[in-house]
């Protein structure tokens, strides 16, 4: 006589379904257990599941360069979408050679991309009090890459828009903004009091 | 040289706010810090609110601007043909208050 006591039939293969004498369904709310590392997840490779251990802090699920798995990834930039600073105070100088404005700098994306570049985009309103004209740089280390100069016509005092967009290695390099005026009159970046202007890179 | 300080200021128009100051300062202590040529410093402010940086540079050779890395603080030095040393006293941070 056979384990089975006869009559039974072969048993079916267990596949935790609803059907009675299946196991049920899997219980996936802190019950059921896998020899899994804290914040892993799992994956298919077609044969079996397989474990990709939780990444590093800002990074995010990605497919694989094969396009066969997911993996982690540092993203290119904070939030995924770029590298900002938009600082909450004006700027003003009486410089006739470029110096730094005061909190726009910021370090370059890496990325392992296939174009290893980033496009880094400078808009600002300024105004002045006398007739001059003022150039700003993109500066990457010590090296202008862009710059933009504005001159603007009375009456004085009112706001004039610049922009300075360039395409830049994403290396790591700092990227800084400086000003300065042509004839050494004064004039103020205004980044506290204009929300347009800022400074964004974006790793592509 | 330079001379760098914070002010506990409110400004509603910053350029009028540096005009003053910068105006102040040249009368004062007979400055010339917006120049195109022979300017012997410059200045520059940060405007924040209740936090006012001034950041006043008096050159000290002829010929080389000075300005201030504002990652590191180190002073960057630019060759300038129009730069002149300034050869004046150098005034002190209690005279500089007087002009608030």
């Amino acid at each position: 006589m056979s384990f089975g006591g006869g009559g039974g039939g072969a048993l079916p293969n267990h596949e935790h379904t609803n059907i009675a004498l299946d196991g049920g369904p899997l219980d996936f709310v802190n019950t059921t257990i896998a020899s899994m590392n804290a914040g892993s997840t799992t994956f298919s490779d077609g044969n079996a599941l397989q474990e990709l251990v939780i990444g590093t802090p800002a990074q995010a699920l990605v497919v694989n360069g094969a396009g066969t798995a997911p993996e982690w990834a540092t993203s290119a930039a904070v939030g995924g979408n770029g590298v900002n600073v938009q600082d909450q105070g004006n700027f003003t100088t009486s410089s006739a050679t470029a110096v730094d404005v005061t909190n726009y700098s910021l370090t370059l994306p890496t990325t392992t991309a296939q174009s290893d570049d980033c496009i880094c985009v400078f808009s600002g309103v300024m105004t002045n009090s006398v007739s001059d004209a003022f150039n700003f740089e993109l500066v990457k280390n010590t090296t202008a890459i862009a710059s933009s100069t504005c001159e603007p016509t009375t009456p004085f005092g009112h706001n004039s828009v610049v922009v300075a967009n360039t395409i830049c290695d994403a290396d790591g390099d700092i990227l800084k903004l400086t000003l300065h005026s042509a004839g050494g009159n004064s004039c103020t970046f205004k980044s506290g009091t204009e929300t347009t202007s800022g400074m964004t890179v974006f790793a592509v | 040289m330079l001379i760098k300080f914070t002010k506990n200021i409110v400004c509603t128009d910053p350029q009028i706010c540096f005009d003053e100051v910068i105006s102040k300062l040249e009368t004062a202590f007979n400055l010339k810090l917006h120049a195109e040529k022979f300017a012997t410093g410059h200045m520059s402010c940060h405007h924040e609110s209740h936090n006012h940086t001034f950041w006043i540079f008096l050159y000290d050779n002829n010929r080389m601007h000075e300005s201030e890395n504002t990652l590191t603080k180190q002073i960057i030095k630019t060759p300038n043909e129009n730069i002149t040393k300034f050869n004046g006293p150098i005034p002190t941070q209690s005279e500089i208050n007087s002009i608030f």
